[in-house]
C-alpha cells in the first residue's frame, strides 16, 4: 500500500530504548492511520486495568495516509491512548507542521510508553532518536518550553509540548505545538506529565511514495481552489477565514446552541454580541494564521494591546468564548482571551476547564464552595478577573480548591458532594461541549453514545447537520428537516453516520473543519484512494469508519465502560429553558433513542458488539 | 508478653520505662503504614522495623535514583543498578533486619483511588513522602477515617515534625489553609542529609506514643534547623473554621 | 506591652499592628537561601505568621492589632522528604 511507510517508533522511556516496528498493509486497510492507527496500538498492547497514568499506556501520535499532501487540511495528525478524564481509549486531533515532519522522518507513529526516571525530552531527527535530559524545561510553561527546544535542536523541528498542568497531571492537560494547535480534549499532557515526558521534536527529510501523485496533484488543485472560492463566498458574518471559529456564535445563538450559565439559560445577549466573530476581529486584532496547505485559515494571531488582559498570541475559538464566555456569564472579550491563552500556556483544555469553572461558579453560588475555599476569590457569575485568577490556580495546581477542579468536574463533584453532582455537566468523566442539547436532541444522542473520545462534539457531531448544515449525501443523509431536530426519527441512522464519518476523517486524517467550505465524502474517497492505491468504494470508506468504531467500541468495553455510563448523563439537559427557538424543548425519550441506536448500529440492547457484527467487520481477529 | 527471642532482641528499648514488656507487646501488635520511601521513609521503615512494630507498610511507587544515594539509606547502588522499585527493594533489606516482623511493600502511588486500599487496617500513618498534595491527601483520609497521622517535611538543614490526631488537636490544613509554596520551590530542593534522618527519628518518637502513650504525643509543631541547632517548639490550634478537620470538606478524597 | 516572637520577649508600643511585626520579621530573614529563591520566582517569602496558636492569613496582618501577652511565630513551609 502506498501513502504509508509501513513503520511506526515505538519509544520506553524506562528503558531509554528506541525501536520501529512493522505495520503490515492490513492493519492500514481496516484502521487508515490516525486515531485508527492509535486505536490498534492500544488493542494490540495495552490489556485489561492499564489506566491513564500508567507507564504501560501507550501514547500514540499518528499520521494518515494523506498526510504530506498539498491538500488543505491535510496538515492535521492525532495523538491517542488512554485518556485520566474518561478513562478510557481516546484521541485528539492537532495540527501545524509537527505531522509533516513526522512522517517525512519515515514514521506512520510515535509510540511513547514507561516512564523516565526524571525529565526528559526526546528528539526524532529522521531514524536518529535521543531521549534527552529536560530538567530546565521542567516547570516551564508550553510556550517556553517549545521555544527552548527549538532553540537547542535548530532549524527544521517541529516540537509538541505541555506545559506545567500536564506535569502536575491536570486531568484535562493538553499537548501543544508551535503556540497554535492543541490536542486539546482528554488530558494527553497529562499522560505526557505522567511519563516525565515534556515535549518530542521531529525533523525529517523523506517523502512517502503515494499511488498516484499526478492525480492527487490535480486533485488538492481543484479541492483548495473549491474550497477558497466557496469560503469566500459565504457571507462576512460566516466565513471562518475571516473571523475564526467565532463567526459561531452567530451561527448557534439563533440555535439556542449556546451553553449560558452552565446550561441553565438559552441567551446571553451582550456575550453574544461580544464574544462573536465582529467584535474578535475588531477588538482582539485578529489577523489570519493558516495551517500548512490551508485555504480556510480558521485560526487567528490577536492582540489585546493594553489593560489587565494585554497579551499577543493564539486567538480564542468559539469552544473557548461558549465555555469561557457565556457559560461563566462574562462579556468581557479580553479577559475570555487572555484566559484562554493562560490556559494554552499551562496546557489546560478551555471546554473542559470552563465546564470546570462553570460547577465552581454554581457551588459557590448556592454556597457548597465558600470564599474560604476559593483563596478569597470571589467565584461569582460574571466575574471575569475571578476566572482569570481562578484559571491560574488550576494551572498551577494550587492546594485545595485549584487542585480539585484540576481532577475534572466529575470528581470534584463527588469529593465537595452537597448535591454539587446535579451541575457537573459531564459524563464519563469529561466536560461537555458548547452544543445544547435542547437545540437538537441528536446532541445528546452523539454525546451519551460516543466511542471515540468519551463525549465529545468533533466525534460524531451529528449536531453539524443543524449548525453547520453538513449533510453527508454520499452516505444517505441528503435531506433533513429542521423541524427533525426535535425528533428521534433518524437520529440513530444519522448519529451512527455521522461518528463513522468522523473516526474517517480521524484516521485519514484530515482537518474537520474543511466541510465548513464543502469539503466532503467525494473528495475524501479521491484523496484516499490516490495517495494508497486502495481504489475503496464509499461503502468500503464508510465500512472502515463502522469499523474502528467498533474497535473503540471493543476497547471501551476492555478499559471498564459499562451500559450504565451512556445513560449517566447530565439530567440538566432534562430541564427546559423558557427563552427562545428552544424553549421548553428537552430531549425526552433519549434512554429509548440510546437503545434504538444500539440496535441499528447491530449491538445488542446492552450496547455491547454481537458476535455478527464483529465477524461481518472482520474484527473476529484484528490484524498485525 | 514478648518472647524470649523478642526479649532478647529488643532488650535495651524493653528497658525503657515509656516502653517496659507490655509496650514492647503492644509494638508487636501494631501496624504503621509509611507513605513515600526516600530520605523520611527509609529512615522511618527502618526504624519502626528494628523496634519491633509487628506490620510496617512501605508504600512508594518510585525508583532508587543516583541522586537519592547521598541521603535515602535504605537503597544502594545495586538497587539503583536494577531499577527494582523503591518500595520491594526497602522492603528486601528490611526482612534481613529483622524477620520478627511482618513487611509488606507497596510499590504504587498513593492517590485517591488506593488511598482506602493502602491505607486501611493501619493504626499510624508515617508521613515520608515528598509533595503537599500527597500529604493534604493523607491528611484528609486520616480526617476521614480517625487514623492519626505524622506529618514531617525536610529542606536544607530545616525540618518540621507534627503529629496529626483526627479526634483532637490541628490537621495539616490548619496549619497550611493558603497556596503554599510548593510549586515555587527550587527544583531540585536541597537537602541536607542529616535533616531527614533527624526529623523522621522525630516522626517516629511521635509514632511510638501514638501506640504505647498517646497522652504523652506533643502537641507542637516542632520546627528544627540543624545547621543552626535550634528546635522551636509552636504551640497550634485546631482552626475551628478548617474545611478540614471542623467542616470535613475534602478536596483530595472522594467520600 | 510585653509579647513574645519566637519564642523570646520583646516590648511593642501599644497599637501595633501584626503587619509591623511581619515586616520587621521578613527583613530579618531575607537572606535565608530558601526565602530569597522564592522571593525571586514569587515576589514573596511563603511564611506563615502563627498567633497564639493559629494561622493567620496574609490578608488579616494589616487588621491585628498586638495584644499583651500575644504569642507569634514564624514558620516557613517547605515540603521535602
Amino acid at each position: 500500500m502506498k501513502g504509508v511507510w509501513n513503520k511506526i517508533l515505538k519509544v520506553d522511556l524506562t528503558a531509554k530504548k528506541a525501536a520501529t516496528e512493522h505495520v503490515p498493509d492490513e492493519v492500514y486497510a481496516y484502521f487508515l492511520g490516525g486515531e485508527g492507527l492509535a486505536a490498534w496500538v492500544l488493542n494490540k498492547e495495552c490489556p485489561r486495568g492499564t489506566s491513564a497514568f500508567d507507564p504501560a499506556n501507550r501514547l500514540t501520535l499518528a499520521v494518515g495516509p494523506m498526510q504530506g499532501i498539498k491538500q488543505s487540511g491535510a496538515a492535521k495528525w492525532a495523538v491517542g491512548g488512554i485518556s485520566p478524564s474518561i478513562n478510557m481509549n481516546a484521541g485528539s486531533a492537532i495540527t501545524h507542521a509537527f505531522g509533516i515532519e513526522m512522517k517525512q522522518a519515515g514514521y506512520d507513529a510515535v509510540v511513547v510508553h514507561g516512564r523516565a526516571e526524571k525529565p526528559v525530552y526526546i528528539v526524532i531527527d529522521d531514524d536518529k532518536v535521543r531521549v534527552k535530559d529536560a530538567a530546565r524545561l521542567w516547570g516551564k510553561d508550553s510556550y517556553d518550553a517549545h521555544d527552548l527546544i527549538q532553540e537547542k535542536e535548530g532549524d527544521g523541528f517541529e516540537v509538541v509540548t505541555t506545559g506545567q498542568a500536564g506535569e502536575r497531571l491536570v486531568r484535562y492537560a493538553n499537548i501543544q505545538t508551535a503556540h497554535k494547535s492543541f490536542a486539546g480534549r482528554c488530558g494527553f499532557g497529562a499522560v505526557m506529565g505522567s511519563k516525565l515526558l515534556k515535549g518530542i521534536a521531529v525533523r525529517g527529510s523523506q517523502t512517502c511514495p503515494i499511488a498516484d501523485p499526478m492525480a492527487n496533484d490535480a486533485l488538492n488543485k481543484a479541492i483548495n481552489k473549491r474550497l477558497a472560492e466557496v469560503n469566500a463566498s459565504k457571507p462576512e458574518l460566516f466565513r471562518i477565514s475571516h473571523l475564526g471559529t467565532a463567526m459561531a456564535t452567530a451561527l448557534f445563538a439563533p440555535q439556542g446552541n449556546l451553553p449560558v450559565k452552565n446550561y441553565q439559560l438559552a441567551s446571553h445577549p451582550e456575550g453574544e454580541t461580544n464574544l462573536g466573530g465582529q467584535s474578535y476581529v475588531e477588538k482582539l486584532n485578529a489577523k489570519p494564521w493558516a495551517c500548512r496547505y490551508c485555504v480556510i485559515k480558521c485560526h487567528n494571531k490577536c492582540e489585546v494591546k493594553n489593560g489587565p488582559y494585554a497579551y499577543k498570541g493564539k486567538g480564542p475559538e468559539y469552544e473557548s468564548f461558549a465555555m469561557m464566555g457565556f457559560n461563566l456569564l462574562i462579556a468581557d472579550q479580553e479577559a475570555v482571551a487572555y484566559a484562554g491563552e493562560l490556559a494554552n500556556r499551562y496546557s489546560m483544555d478551555t471546554i473542559s476547564l470552563g465546564g470546570v469553572l462553570a460547577w465552581a461558579m454554581e457551588s459557590y453560588e448556592k454556597g457548597v464552595l465558600t470564599q474560604e475555599d476559593t483563596y478569597g476569590i470571589d467565584l461569582a457569575w460574571g466575574n471575569a478577573a475571578a476566572m482569570v485568577e481562578m484559571v491560574r490556580k488550576i494551572g498551577e495546581r494550587a492546594p485545595g480548591l485549584g487542585y480539585l477542579l484540576g481532577e475534572g468536574c466529575k470528581i470534584a463533584s463527588e469529593r465537595i458532594g452537597q448535591g454539587s453532582e446535579q451541575w457537573a455537566i459531564q459524563m464519563k468523566g469529561q466536560e461537555i461541549a458548547a452544543h445544547n442539547w435542547r437545540a437538537q436532541y441528536i446532541s445528546a444522542l452523539n454525546y451519551c453514545t460516543g466511542v471515540a473520545s468519551g463525549p465529545n462534539h468533533e466525534r460524531g457531531n451529528s449536531q453539524h447537520i443543524w449548525v453547520g448544515h453538513i449533510l453527508l449525501p454520499e452516505w444517505g443523509i441528503d435531506h433533513v428537516e429542521n423541524a427533525e431536530r426535535w425528533s428521534w426519527e433518524k437520529a440513530a441512522e444519522r448519529n451512527a453516520k455521522f461518528h463513522d464519518y468522523c473516526n474517517v476523517i480521524n484516521s485519514a486524517v484530515h482537518c474537520k473543519f474543511q466541510e465548513f467550505a464543502s469539503y466532503n465524502l467525494t473528495d475524501l474517497l479521491a484523496t484516499i484512494n490516490t495517495c494508497t492505491g486502495l481504489n475503496w468504494s464509499q461503502e468500503e470508506l464508510r465500512r472502515c469508519g463502522e469499523r474502528i468504531t467498533n474497535l473503540q467500541k471493543l476497547l471501551n468495553i476492555r478499559y471498564g465502560w459499562k451500559t450504565a455510563d451512556d445513560f449517566n448523563y447530565p439530567k440538566r439537559f432534562m430541564e427546559p429553558v423558557s427563552e427562545g427557538v428552544a424553549a421548553g424543548k428537552i430531549p425526552a425519550g433519549l434512554d429509548e433513542a440510546i437503545v434504538d441506536y444500539y440496535r441499528h448500529r447491530g449491538w445488542d440492547d446492552k450496547g455491547y458488539p454481537t458476535a455478527a457484527k464483529l465477524r461481518e467487520l472482520g474484527l473476529e481477529s484484528v490484524p498485525g | 508478653m514478648p518472647t524470649a527471642e523478642q526479649e532478647k532482641r529488643y532488650s535495651r528499648q524493653i528497658r525503657l520505662p515509656a516502653i517496659g514488656p507490655a509496650g514492647q507487646d503492644r509494638l508487636g501488635r501494631s501496624r504503621v503504614a509509611v507513605v513515600g520511601c526516600g530520605g523520611l521513609g527509609s529512615v522511618l521503615a527502618h526504624v519502626m522495623v528494628r523496634m519491633g512494630v509487628g506490620r510496617v507498610t512501605v508504600i512508594d511507587g518510585d525508583r532508587p535514583e543516583a541522586s537519592n544515594l547521598h541521603r535515602q539509606i535504605l537503597y544502594d547502588e545495586d538497587d539503583v543498578a536494577a531499577g527494582k522499585p523503591k518500595a520491594l527493594a526497602a522492603c528486601e533489606k528490611l526482612r534481613r533486619i529483622n524477620a520478627l516482623v511482618e513487611v509488606a511493600g507497596r510499590a504504587e502511588r498513593l492517590e485517591a483511588a488506593n488511598a482506602d486500599r493502602l491505607l486501611a487496617d493501619h493504626e499510624v500513618i508515617l508521613d515520608g513522602t515528598d509533595n503537599l498534595d500527597t500529604r493534604l491527601l493523607v491528611n484528609e483520609w486520616s480526617v476521614a477515617s480517625g487514623v492519626p497521622w505524622v506529618y514531617g517535611a525536610v529542606a536544607h538543614a530545616q525540618g518540621m515534625v507534627l503529629a496529626v490526631r483526627p479526634d483532637n488537636g490541628p490537621c495539616l490544613v490548619c496549619l497550611f489553609p493558603e497556596t503554599a509554596a510548593e510549586s515555587a520551590a527550587e527544583e531540585p530542593l536541597p537537602i541536607f542529609p542529616p535533616a531527614p534522618v533527624a526529623v523522621a527519628c522525630l516522626q517516629a518518637t511521635e509514632a511510638v506514643k501514638l501506640l504505647l502513650e498517646p497522652a504523652q504525643v506533643n502537641p507542637n509543631l516542632l520546627v528544627l534547623d540543624l545547621w543552626s541547632g535550634s528546635c522551636q517548639q509552636i504551640p497550634l490550634q485546631r482552626n475551628s473554621a478548617c474545611r478540614c478537620c471542623a467542616h470535613r470538606r475534602f478536596f483530595y478524597l472522594t467520600r | 506591652m510585653k509579647i513574645t516572637v519566637s519564642g523570646k520577649p520583646q516590648e511593642i508600643a501599644p497599637g501595633t499592628r501584626l503587619i509591623a511585626l511581619v515586616n520587621q520579621l521578613e527583613a530579618r530573614v531575607k537572606n535565608d537561601p530558601m526565602i530569597v529563591s522564592l522571593i525571586q520566582k514569587t515576589g514573596r517569602s511563603h511564611l506563615l505568621y502563627i498567633l497564639n496558636g493559629t494561622v493567620v492569613k496574609a490578608e488579616d496582618h494589616p487588621t491585628i492589632e498586638m495584644q499583651e501577652g500575644d504569642d507569634l511565630r514564624y514558620v516557613h513551609p517547605f515540603f521535602g522528604g
